[in-house]
């Protein structure tokens, strides 16, 4: 495979934003061809000053940027936006209202060569692209006269149209209801897919970012803290920072027990002196660990068991008291007291634990992520 | 890329894959200028050059003397006599004080109108409030000079209407002729705008947080005094200072009401200095009391853009606005609906009806029964062969239409660099373009003036230097409606242009143009309107080769022909109320300026 996308030591620093720090730190990636890469982050970490230096839109302070071939950006060159081979999806659709939705399609064509373009000659791949997104009833129409879900998928065909070498993507479904997104990122990953373009995804949101890359990178104040595939991400983060932001998840701070040796798989068994008692965790990092260390431990609330009589197994298990339970219809979000602190857990609905039950909180050992500190 | 037929690989040049090496190509991209920058170094050379050396030439002009011509020309020297015979008499003092006297007042009485039917209009259930508003805006098709006429026609003490109609019942007379008469004109002439700056804000204004206030617990007069009026002040501080520079620009009042009373205020002043009526002009004495104009009209606004700070200038709304709740009115609501159309009536009807009455008479000489069997059409037929006639309304058109699209032009583009550019230079370019806002229009007239007087372009005496004239003290308009109109397209539908693949030069034409052509063709009229009601520069330029409508009007009327004055004036207010109304077609005037 061949890298598409070359960011390296990339710097930003807005001017007029005083002495605040920089908007992009120091960001280095690769993104191989035809990969769905993820910029994942929470609001201000740079996530799109960081698109807006690929498209060419922000002119950064230094670093490189390589498109395929083509450096872009380097000491002493910058492409402008319109010579570089992208297509570009904004957070609010961007569409143009004072053309067609057939209009808007074409445009990125009519721009290739300077004479006037046959509309014929557009109509041949515009067509297909609207056809792709559903959208050929609306051919005619003014762009403004569609729903947003309709105008964020004509958008993405304008964006697709010239076959751009990489697609850029900031958000494009953060302005849809929730039922519109989940659809549309279904057809996101379909298209791409399909089409088998090399992908930069902009997005806060953690279950578009799991579903959709091939691989994430995690920014936080400018920076990528950890980049990985997202299962990794879901169940090895390096960080509390990264454990968080990827998922729900429960933190429980304690102090290093003992320290087991690695085995042949790369785990080892940490004990950790918790409030709730000593919970075993296995571990798989390669950080440094020493007993007496302050540490926290991070579980998912999923992961999480919960029983109405005591389990055989002895490992552990806590025990604790409902205090609350949420339906949200594909499961029971419960909160739990254990001792002096509050877990959530999330289980089926097949079984019912009612306010106030007493239960056994099972807390498996291979769910649980050490974080010294 | 499967699914389309492959695309030939767009421009960028084969760079070798290790960053570090350029290729040739690649530098050049580095170092061609951008176009934003070209934009920007185009604008602020032509302001430069429209703004900047009108104002050199004044500065320079006040320290200079000539008793034979022009300053900076041979024979002249560099002195501070003109500003020793400025200050050093006691009559600059007490044009100075008429000055203030006259602008204060009318501005009074102007805001007191407006805010009345603002409100009456705005927030009240008063009858009729869509035509009240036509009404009210409707005499901002009126030239102030033709206003002037009318009401001295209306009001002169020899045969004035108004006048003969109060020394019959009262055996009173009030003469236009003084400072309170110019003040109720100026007034009147300036109340459709100032109706029109505070209306926008009232009506726009979040009907939520007045009532936030009211669950509060706030009472009435107290959410007038904390909520809407501290809300409402950057827009009745603008359009106070806008109105005051206005007032203090305009020779129109001045003029036709001023002079024969023998009360002159700075701009004429100014006038009859460069247009003195015996012997030579006097350029270094005109050029002080320019600067000292000047001055005075610049403190307020230094004052208001602190206070406001730049940053409020284009501001849009945004999010959910809801319509503030109307007074009833109560049995006050006719009384006030006729008190309203009184003024109305008052104000633009009995003005327009004296000229037309006026226009039909061999020589006005008062309304009465000998006066009615005298009607003629006898001007309004022979009127058209006069020669200048046709000069002045090919004139006309032709000033307005190159002033209003070159006007326009150049704001879009000084606004577009203004509200997109991030460069730190901008204020520089923001401050050059809101400048000409400042300089009352004499002032712009005597340096435009002044300096065609010495440049060797061949420009003074035709209508060229009134083009230049105009859209100097036009460009500020343009600036700030068209900043307006980008602020409000979004910037990404720019940016989604160039990641289409679209340059600079195809996104202006296919996107940035298009979008904001509504706005362009509405600042064009509202620029071509105001270019054809002025008569402060096409005076102060005058030459035979340049008249056009205003200036015929007004030497005619001050030649002693008010018949002809009449026929000319009827002509021009019927084409310019014309062109108000078609102001985002009639009622969408509400959303102008
Ligand atoms: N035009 C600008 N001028 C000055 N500072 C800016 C500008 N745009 C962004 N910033 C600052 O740069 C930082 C990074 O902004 P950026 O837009 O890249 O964040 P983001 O990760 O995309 O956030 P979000 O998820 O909210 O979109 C922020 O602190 C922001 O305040
Ligand atoms: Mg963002």
């Amino acid at each position: 495979m061949t890298t598409a996308i070359e960011v390296r030591n990339l710097h930003h620093r807005y001017r007029g934003a005083g002495d605040h720090p920089p908007a992009v730190g120091d960001v280095s990636f690769e993104v191989e061809e035809n990969q769905f890469f993820t910029l994942l982050g929470p609001s201000g970490c740079g996530k799109t000053t960081t698109l807006r230096c690929i498209a060419g839109l922000e002119k950064p302070d230094s670093g490189e940027i390589r498109l395929g071939e083509v450096v872009v950006v380097s000491d002493r060159t910058f492409v402008p936006t319109h010579r570089r081979d992208i297509g570009m999806v904004f957070q609010d659709y961007a569409v143009w209202p004072h053309m067609t939705v057939f209009e808007n399609v074409a445009f990125p064509l009519r721009m290739r060569s300077n004479r006037r373009v046959r509309t014929s000659e557009l109509r041949k791949k515009v067509m297909p692209m609207l056809e792709m997104m559903g959208m050929t009833q609306f051919e005619k129409r003014r762009a403004t006269q569609l729903s947003g879900g309709q105008q964020q998928r004509l958008s993405l065909a304008r964006a697709l149209v010239r076959e751009p070498e990489v697609l850029l993507l900031d958000e494009p479904l953060s302005s849809l209801d929730a039922r519109l997104r989940a659809q549309m990122r279904t057809e996101l990953r379909r298209v791409q897919r399909q089409l088998k373009v090399t992908t930069v995804f902009v997005t806060h949101d953690q279950i578009e970012a799991l579903s959709l890359s091939n691989e994430i990178a995690v920014m936080q104040d400018g920076n990528i803290v950890q980049q990985g595939r997202p299962r990794d991400l879901y169940f090895h983060p390096d960080s509390e920072f990264v454990g968080n932001l990827v998922g729900a998840a429960n933190l429980i701070t304690g102090v290093v027990h003992t320290v087991g040796d690695v085995d042949s798989d790369g785990i080892r068994r940490v004990e950790v002196a918790t409030d709730l008692g000593t919970v075993v965790c296995e571990d798989a990092s390669e950080q440094a660990l020493n007993t007496g260390m302050n540490c926290s431990v991070l579980v998912r609330p999923e992961a999480v068991l919960m029983h109405h009589s005591e389990p055989e197994q002895r490992e552990n298990i806590f025990v604790g008291r409902v205090d609350l339970g949420l339906f949200i219809g594909e499961g029971v979000e419960h909160e739990v007291t254990v001792g002096p602190i509050g877990l959530k857990i999330k289980v089926p609905t097949s079984v019912r634990f009612r306010r106030d039950d007493k239960v056994y909180v099972e807390i498996p050992s291979k769910s649980c992520v050490v974080f010294a500190q | 890329m499967t699914l389309l037929q492959d695309s030939p690989p767009s421009e960028p040049p084969a760079a070798p894959s290790r960053p570090r090496h350029l290729s040739l190509l690649d530098n050049i991209y580095a170092r061609r200028l951008r176009g934003r920058t070209v934009m920007a170094i185009l604008a602020i050379a032509v302001l430069l050059y429209l703004v900047g050396g009108p104002l050199f030439i004044l500065a320079t002009s006040t320290f200079q003397k000539n008793e034979f011509g022009l300053p900076l020309s041979a024979g002249s020297r560099w002195t501070t006599e003109n500003i020793q015979t400025v200050f050093g008499s006691s009559e600059t003092y007490h044009v100075l004080i008429t000055t203030l006297l006259f602008a204060l007042g009318s501005l009074i009485v102007a805001f007191i109108v407006a805010l009345s039917f603002s409100w009456l209009i705005e927030r009240t259930n008063i009858p009729c409030r869509n035509l009240l508003f036509v009404l009210v805006v409707a005499p901002s098709g009126m030239p102030l000079l033709i206003t002037s006429i009318s009401w001295s026609l209306l009001l002169n003490p020899t045969n004035g209407v108004i006048n003969q109609f109060l020394h019959a019942v009262l055996g009173i007379k009030f003469s236009a002729y003084s400072l309170p008469g110019m003040i109720l004109v100026q007034a009147f002439g300036m109340v459709p705008l100032t109706f029109l700056l505070i209306t926008g804000s009232l009506r726009s204004m979040n009907g939520v947080l007045e009532d936030a206030a009211d669950a509060s617990g706030a009472n009435r007069w107290r959410i007038v005094r904390k909520i809407t009026l501290p809300l409402l002040t950057p827009a009745l501080l603008g359009a106070l200072i806008y109105e005051f520079v206005n007032s203090v620009e305009n020779v129109d009042v001045p003029l036709v009401l001023g002079l024969p009373g023998h009360i002159t205020v700075l701009s004429t002043t100014i006038f009859n200095n460069t247009h003195p009526a015996t012997g030579l002009p006097d350029y270094g004495l005109s050029s002080t009391y320019g600067l000292l104009l000047l001055i005075l009209a610049l403190g307020p606004l230094i004052v208001y853009d602190r206070a406001i700070g730049s940053g409020g200038k284009y501001a849009t709304i945004t999010g959910r606005v809801r319509r503030p709740t109307r007074i009833d009115l109560g049995r006050w609501r006719i009384p006030m609906f006729i008190g309203a159309m009184s003024y109305i009536v008052v104000s633009f009807l009995l003005p327009l009806l004296i000229l037309i009455f006026a226009s039909v008479q061999p020589f006005y000489s008062g309304v009465n029964k000998a006066a009615f069997g005298k009607v003629t059409l006898n001007e309004w037929r022979n009127i058209w062969h006069t020669g200048s006639v046709g000069m002045a309304i090919k004139n006309t058109i032709l000033l307005g239409v190159v002033v209003s699209v070159g006007t326009m032009l150049l704001s879009v583009m000084i606004a577009w660099v203004i509200v997109r550019a991030r460069s730190r230079f901008i204020w520089i370019l923001d401050l050059l373009a809101f400048m000409p806002h400042a300089i009352p229009g004499v002032v712009i007239g005597l340096s435009v003036l002044l300096l065609y007087l010495m440049l060797p372009l061949p420009i003074y005496g035709t209508i060229w230097i009134i083009v230049i004239a105009q859209s100097t003290l036009y460009v500020s308009l343009g600036t700030r409606l068209m900043g307006a109109a980008i602020a409000q397209t979004q910037v990404v539908l720019e940016e989604a242009a160039a990641a289409s693949g679209a340059p600079m030069r195809r996104i202006w034409f296919r996107v940035i143009i298009p979008l904001i052509r509504p706005s362009f063709f509405n600042g064009a009229l509202l620029v071509f309107m105001a270019s054809m009601q002025n008569l402060t520069l096409p005076l102060m330029l005058s030459s035979p080769g340049n008249v056009v409508l205003s200036s015929l009007i007004w030497d005619r009327w001050n030649y002693g022909l008010p018949t002809q004055a009449a026929v000319l004036s009827v002509v021009m207010t019927a084409i310019t109320v014309t062109i108000a109304a078609l102001l985002r077609g009639g009622s969408g005037t509400r959303d102008t300026v």
